[in-house]
């Protein structure tokens, strides 16, 4: 038993808390419907954990980050549908700035004489 | 989110999240569902991918918590559960705990308040005593006090200084409505408490200028205590300036000393603080203030700031010669006394005592002794948290199962231990109390003991919690590493009783002879100890102790003065003869067992030339007629002090100074000579006397030491202190006897305070205060270490017959015979028990040689003390295993396989 053994977790840290806030910005959405939004969004190539899940969705919500209202979901379920707050707008705003400096700074690296407009 | 909602509404915020998860795998569910799955499968394959529900949401609920704060907390509520279901484990081990850290609180609070406690002035580091180190030929350094003459010249000349003072202790007589009191105060220096850096609670301290021939600017100005200030006047500030009636004469309240201020005297609680100049009024013609060769002032000084004691010191023993040049007459400046003598200056910062000298060892012993106690109940608890570990095996496997780390499990068992550790510490507070009071019980000097503060303060409660620390560490650790180190699968599998066998073993093959080995070196210690006390007991002393009291007269008051006081004596020792109940009476200027004696030097006057010196020095008392009756001494020659004035140049001799002055020859009809030296005057006198008598040896002022060649002298005109001699009392009956004395004494001598007997018992118990103090403790410590390493053993055999319940109904069955299952469970014992001893026979060997020093015809290399300690041990190790070995031996083979 145990945690399962298969937990490629995040890329980096922050970096599951920024897909979540990304996919709220679009629309509020419950537990499960994240976990549905962000693979498909990714083409299945990111496969969010449960047990990573739940334990960030706690985090943004004591950062404030988020708020959570208990609502119904499409298939007619009592569920805790997650809205992202304006703190986490500009939350996300930051991170997604520092996100996208560093990815260029890695493709620098990664692809030496390619400049990346 | 609110820190109100974040702790009181952290149900709700946990509620949500467990609905939420429990939503989302429905939803996962159905979604499998939908892919085909039927209902359970479905189920499973949503379970598998989610993962462990329980530890995301442990971790979903992490971001609102001090995740080492609350797991700390569970582990408390756990804990206090876990005690709440074995309240036997739980007393065991906290009554356990009790006397280990109360044993070590209690002895500690005592060290401290008598050794370490500093003296409440400012920079008590800067604060030194001065005293004069006399040097006896035989090596014995004794420190005496000083002189005023002295301390002017130290004054005078030591650079290293920035003021001194002398003190002395003087028991005040203070007439109050209801008749006249004795209270302890001091005579100081009118710079003492500049010196000291002290300040009043009320009014002003004293001054010089209060310290004057006459009296100073307020007449007589007298410092009260603090204490006397609240319990006499109720604190109020206006009684400055208030007269008080001080040992006859008039005295003004000036001031207050500050609250907590007890003088320099460790153990002494001075009420009232009188200029030096005070005692010449009081003690008259009997003054010490002007005589340069008494001894009688203890100094005390303030180091210069920046002046190392070591600098001062140093100028002290410089200035040694100097000092007598300018205060002693020329002809005793260079006798052998002075010349083997120097200043020495020790640290004051701490006050002083004698009760320091005399205590100071033998607490030190206890500590260590109450420490051994305290690793032995460690270890003892650590062996009965183990077994409880090993019990709760399963119970760790399936946490480790469920997710818990290592770490946590650990401090689950820590926080276990601290817990039992926590409640054993404040019970031990109480026991810590009740040994203070029953050990300051044991102090030779009463009024000490009373004064001597043994509230449980800081310091103690300081120890306290350090030990309870230290203790849940010790024992804490090994559970907690064996929990953290169940191997999960094996645990969950195997049945409870093999994984109990082993951990068995463990505690078998490491805490039992561990305990074993320290209860050994404990109990030989209190063998030795006890064997000294009843030594002691038995020594011949020469005198009857049973049914006799003493009584300090105090007739400064009296009119009759020399001979007439003679005749006073007389007339009252003939008197109390006469009264119910007394058998006898006498009187003496010193009795035996106080401690303090005299000494003058005797020849014989036949001698052509008399040799004077310290080899010639006799143990001297005046004593009455019928003093050697009433003690009970033998006369083994000669005739008794008769009691008339024409015996006043007579003597009587002890057994060994007839021995030593006439070589065993006839000693009655001798005469010798006394030589006396007046270190004040510088003259020379001697004197002689008729030997009339030779009695039995007696011990005088230690028991120790083999009876001092004594020659006796009788009370007289020349009587050193004699109007403060002692009635010696012989009853038939204490109490009757005891009643009469206030009525003769207010018949005969109206004039004088009552003063209490003195049950000479008492002062024989006294005199082996140190001596029973360690005995009964280390008697109680190794009882307690003895008690505990029986527990353990109990335990141990307890489950081991448990365990082999089945086994022992094999053999049974197969005709061993009930006296074979005796031998198969004492065997085990047995093994525990050779495997202490010779593990603890090293260390009570060197135990033993280290408490060489505290024991009295006791040869600590004997063997037979060794041997009886290890026949207590082996009694006490049996014993603990009768019950189980009963068990084991009564087990019906029929029903023991059945159960299987």
């Amino acid at each position: 038993m145990g945690q399962s053994k298969q937990e490629p977790r995040d890329l980096f840290p922050g970096a599951l808390e920024m897909m979540i806030l990304e996919s709220l910005r679009r629309q509020p959405a419950h537990g499960y419907a994240l976990v549905q939004h962000i693979q498909q969004r990714s083409n299945n190539l990111l496969q969010v954990e449960e047990g990573s899940l739940y334990p960030a969705l706690q985090r943004l919500l004591k950062e404030k980050l988020v708020k959570a209202e208990w609502g119904i979901s499409a298939t007619n379920r009592r569920v805790r549908i997650y809205q992202i707050t304006p703190a986490g707008l500009k939350h996300l705003e930051r991170e997604r700035s520092s996100f996208e400096r560093m990815f260029e700074g890695i493709a620098l690296v990664l692809n030496p004489g390619k400049a990346i407009s | 989110m609110s820190w109100f909602r974040r702790i009181f509404l952290r149900g709700d915020l946990y509620g949500d999240l467990s609905e939420e998860m429990r939503a989302h795998l429905e939803e996962k569910t159905e979604q499998f569902m939908r892919e085909g799955m039927n209902r359970d499968e479905a189920e499973h394959a949503a379970r598998r991918a989610f993962g462990n529900t329980t530890l995301i949401e442990e971790r979903s609920r992490e971001p609102w918590q001090w995740p080492r704060i609350e797991s700390i907390w569970a582990d408390l509520k756990y804990g206090l559960r876990q005690m709440r279901k074995s309240p036997g484990f739980m007393i065991t081990a906290v009554l356990t705990l009790a006397l280990g850290i109360g044993a070590n609180t209690g002895i500690f609070t005592l060290m401290h308040a008598l050794l370490l406690k500093g003296l409440p002035v400012p920079e008590p580091d800067r604060l030194v005593r001065i005293a004069l180190d006399i040097a006896a030929p035989n090596g014995v350094v004794s420190d005496q006090p000083l002189n005023v003459f002295l301390l002017e010249s130290i004054e005078r000349h030591a650079k290293s200084l920035s003021g001194a003072f002398g003190w002395s202790p003087y028991d005040f007589v203070l007439k109050e409505d209801t008749g006249l009191h004795i209270y302890s105060g001091a005579v100081v220096s009118g710079n003492a408490f500049q010196v000291l850096g002290i300040v009043p609670a009320a009014g002003r301290l004293l001054t010089p200028a209060d310290d004057q021939r006459g009296g100073g600017p307020d007449g007589w100005a007298a410092v009260i205590s603090h204490r006397f200030w609240q319990q006499h006047y109720h604190a109020d500030p206006s009684i400055v300036g208030r007269h008080l009636t001080l040992t006859d004469h008039s005295v003004t309240i000036v001031g207050v000393a500050p609250q907590g201020f007890e003088g320099v005297f460790v153990a002494m609680h001075p009420d009232f603080y009188l200029p030096l100049e005070y005692e010449p009024v009081m003690r008259g013609a009997g003054s010490l203030l002007r005589q340069p060769g008494n001894l009688w002032l203890s100094v005390w000084a303030r180091l210069r700031p920046g002046v190392a004691r070591e600098t001062a010191s140093a100028e002290m023993t410089s200035l040694y010669r100097t000092a007598m040049e300018e205060t002693l007459p020329p002809a005793v400046r260079h006798i052998a006394v002075v010349e083997r003598s120097r200043f020495a200056l020790r640290p004051g910062g701490r006050g002083w005592s004698d009760l320091r000298a005399q205590y100071a060892r033998p607490l030190f012993l206890l500590q260590i002794l109450v420490g051994v106690v305290l690793v032995v109940c460690c270890v003892n608890l650590a062996g009965l948290c183990l077994a409880r570990a090993a019990a709760r095996e399963s119970e760790y496997a399936i946490r480790g199962a469920l997710g818990a780390a290592r770490l946590r499990l650990m401090q689950q068992l820590l926080v276990e231990s601290l817990l039992l550790a926590v409640f054993g510490g404040a019970l031990a507070v109480l026991f810590a109390w009740g040994i203070d009071r029953y050990l300051l019980q044991f102090l030779a000097n009463r009024e000490a003991a009373a004064a001597l503060s043994v509230r449980p303060d800081l310091a103690a409660l300081l120890i306290t919690g350090g030990c309870a620390v230290f203790s849940a560490l010790m024992f804490g650790m090994a559970p907690g590493w064996l929990a953290s180190h169940v191997s999960i699968e094996p645990a969950l599998r195997r049945s409870n009783q093999s994984i109990a066998a082993r951990k068995d073993s463990l505690v078998q093959r490491i805490f039992i002879p561990v305990q074993i080995a320290l209860t050994f070196a404990l109990v030989v210690v209190a063998v030795m100890l006890s064997a000294t006390v009843s030594h002691l007991r038995a020594t011949h002393l020469g005198f009857r102790v049973n049914n006799v009291f003493l009584i300090p007269a105090n007739f400064d008051k009296e009119p009759q003065k020399g001979l007439d006081l003679v005749h006073l004596y007389r007339r009252l020792v003939q008197r109390i003869e006469q009264m119910p109940g007394v058998d006898s009476a006498s009187v003496a200027e010193n009795t035996p067992l106080r401690g303090v004696g005299s000494t003058a030097i005797f020849t014989r006057a036949s001698s052509a030339k008399p040799e004077i010196g310290f080899a010639n020095r006799y143990w001297v008392n005046d004593v009455g007629p019928g003093y050697f009756a009433t003690l009970g001494t033998q006369l083994l020659a000669g005739r008794d002090f008769s009691g008339q004035d024409a015996d006043a140049n007579t003597c009587i001799v002890n057994r060994s100074a007839a021995n030593v002055l006439f070589s065993g020859g006839n000693a009655i009809g001798e005469s010798l000579r006394r030589s006396d030296r007046d270190m004040n005057s510088g003259q020379s006198t001697t004197r002689d006397c008729q030997v009339i008598g030779i009695v039995e040896d007696a011990k005088y002022t230690s028991l120790r030491e083999p009876a001092p060649p004594t020659v006796y002298l009788p009370v007289g005109v020349n009587t050193g202190r004699l109007s403060s001699l002692y009635f010696v009392i012989h009853a038939t009956n204490l109490a009757e006897a005891k009643a009469a004395w206030p009525k003769t004494l207010h018949e005969l001598a109206p004039g004088s305070p009552e003063t209490e007997p003195i049950d000479f018992a008492e002062q024989f118990d006294d005199a082996i205060a140190r001596e029973r103090l360690l005995s009964v403790l280390s008697g109680f410590f190794a009882a307690l270490a003895l008690l505990l390493s029986s527990i353990g053993i109990y335990g141990l055999m307890a489950s081991y017959v448990t365990r082999r319940t089945s086994e022992i109904g094999i053999r049974m069955a197969l005709g061993a015979t009930r006296a074979r299952i005796l031998t198969l469970v004492m065997r085990q014992v047995a093994a525990l028990l050779l495997l202490g001893s010779v593990a603890g026979a090293l260390l009570a060997v060197f135990a033993a040689h280290s408490i060489k020093a505290f024991l009295f015809d006791v040869n600590p290399g004997s063997l037979a003390f060794f041997a009886a300690s290890v026949s207590i041990l082996i009694a006490a190790g049996f014993a603990a295993a009768i019950l189980p070995a009963a068990r084991a031996v009564l087990i019906d083979p029929t029903l023991a396989l059945r159960s299987e």
